[in-house]
């Protein structure tokens, strides 16, 4: 089955709060993170979202990955999605590396066999043996991207979407065994969010610009750095 | 394939019962990190439970004029009510708090709202279990064996008590994510529920009033576990009422989270 995403008029808003809040209350007002936008993204495509701060990069990326209900408009997804919305994402920050390495194999549905090779290809991946008994929450930023890489790349997603936390790799965790490239390039679809343009450019043949919640530009990726950087001024 | 969010309830169901295994390893992880950096570890919970029942029930007898006459009985009818009483307390007030403590992982996860009642439901089951063999040990020590009858009823019962926390936790975990306040109001009613229930006092101290009893479901569901370990058999008033209320709350929970999925994953975004 081939992997597909398609967007039409969604609108998604939330209602935010404009001012402190106060006892008796809270008082929130509409805002449009998303406002109509439409798009097609079809197997083998690597889309870079761009867009200032607010933008809606990060709603995008969560109705992609079926965590936040639209207001209006269509949403269709073909294909096992993974969203790599956060740094920790079911980690459990006081156990160590190797029991969230087997509690991600038994949260994929793995057991017997299956399991112990999940978590074997994860530690050979992720590398970081001397590290592998210690609590999640002692290991640096990098060290726990390169884990949930690996984690993702033991297990085939069709569709992966990434926020902003790659922007914490380095270079071997880019290009190295358990590095970016390999997972972007595994995924039938890739779709990653950054304000990194040398970042998005080097991983993504497309760009969409996205600008107060509207689609600015969808096209060739070095267009949109230019379209993203005109908007950045 | 979907259009907008997936509301499928029953598919969350079996994805949540297909992913046991992640929930009793989470569950474990759980009780290891809180017990860490405690000498005991996973014994100090169990222990300490046993010590302060020895306590509770020394202050009563010496209130209650009865001296030392049937400390260890009352002891153990003490020790067993609590050991049910906080498993119940558990399953009410995670289930109630649950989706308000996973809301992080709401906006980040696609899991489902029933994924996160699973787990909240069985983190209080195996602090249950490992409370187990203490209560089996005292009961042991001090009663002697338990009947087969008896241990059948005893699981029944912590069944029904599960299941009725699974039920729970679908409805009042949505909507404590809705409005706030009811989670404050339920762990008030259950600081209440505690002194209303029959757990460091004997039902016979009602005398005429006795028959109002029946009104607190809790009654009903700390009667078949405790009956049926003291005495062997269980009141068929009890049972039926403690039936009635768990497929009650499971069929209402299972009706709150098929019809509030998509305005749950709504409110992760808006606390």
């Amino acid at each position: 089955m081939s992997a597909k995403i398609v967007f039409k008029d969604v609108t998604v808003s939330f209602n935010v709060k404009k001012q402190a809040s106060s006892i008796l209350g809270r008082k929130r007002e509409p805002y449009k993170a998303l406002d109509r936008i439409s798009f097609e993204i079809n197997e083998g495509d690597r889309v870079g979202i761009l867009g200032n701060n607010g933008a809606g990069k990060s709603t995008l990326l969560r109705v992609i990955s079926d965590i936040l209900p639209t207001d209006s408009g269509e949403v269709l997804v073909t294909g096992d999605v993974h969203g790599a919305l956060s740094l920790t994402n079911k980690l459990m920050a006081k156990s160590s590396c190797l029991e969230n390495i087997k509690m991600r194999a038994f949260y994929y549905g793995f057991s017997g066999k299956n399991a112990r090779d999940y978590v074997q290809q994860v530690r050979d991946l992720a590398d970081l043996e001397d590290f592998i008994h210690q609590p999640i929450q002692t290991l640096s930023n990098g060290m726990k991207s390169r884990l949930m890489i690996a984690m993702f790349y033991a297990f085939n997603h069709d569709i992966i979407a990434f926020d902003e936390w790659v922007g914490v790799l380095d270079r071997t965790q880019l290009s190295g065994k358990a590095g970016l490239r390999r997972l972007v390039d595994s995924a039938k679809i890739s779709v990653l969010a950054s304000h990194n343009m040398g970042f998005i450019r080097r991983y993504c043949s497309r760009g969409i610009v996205l600008n107060r919640g509207k689609v600015e530009f969808d096209g060739d990726v070095n267009k949109a750095i230019l379209v993203q950087k005109e908007l950045s001024v | 394939m979907f259009s907008s969010i997936s509301n499928d309830f029953f598919g969350d169901f079996k994805f949540s019962v297909s992913r046991l295994r992640y929930l009793i390893y989470r569950s474990l992880l759980v009780q290891r990190v809180a017990s860490r950096g405690s000498v005991l570890g996973l014994l100090f919970v169990p222990l300490m439970l046993i010590v302060s029942c020895m306590a509770i029930s020394a202050v009563w007898n010496q209130l209650f004029g009865r001296g030392g006459e049937g400390y260890w009985e009352f002891f153990l009818y003490v020790y067993i009510s609590f050991v049910i009483w906080v498993y119940i307390g558990d399953l009410v007030n995670g289930g109630s708090s649950c989706l308000i403590r996973n809301s992080i992982y709401g906006t980040t996860s696609n899991d489902p709202a029933v994924l996160y009642i699973f787990q909240e439901s069985l983190n209080a089951t195996l602090g249950f279990i490992l409370k187990l063999p203490f209560l089996i040990i005292v009961f042991v020590l001090l009663a002697g064996l338990p009947s087969l009858q008896g241990l059948l009823l005893f699981c029944f019962g912590i069944a029904l008590i599960f299941l009725s926390g699974l039920g729970f936790g679908m409805i009042m975990g949505a909507y404590c994510l809705f409005y706030m306040d009811l989670r404050e109001l339920t762990a008030a009613v259950m600081r209440v529920a505690f002194l209303l229930t029959p757990i460091i006092w004997q039902v016979e101290r009602l005398g005429e009033y006795q028959k109002y009893i029946l009104f607190n479901p809790f009654y009903s569901y700390l009667s078949i576990c405790r009956d049926s370990l003291l005495i062997g058999q269980v009141g068929y008033r009890e049972m039926a009422i403690a039936t009635v209320c768990t497929l009650f709350l499971l069929l209402l929970g299972c009706v709150t989270l098929a019809r509030n999925e998509v305005a749950i994953k709504k409110a992760f975004f808006r606390i």
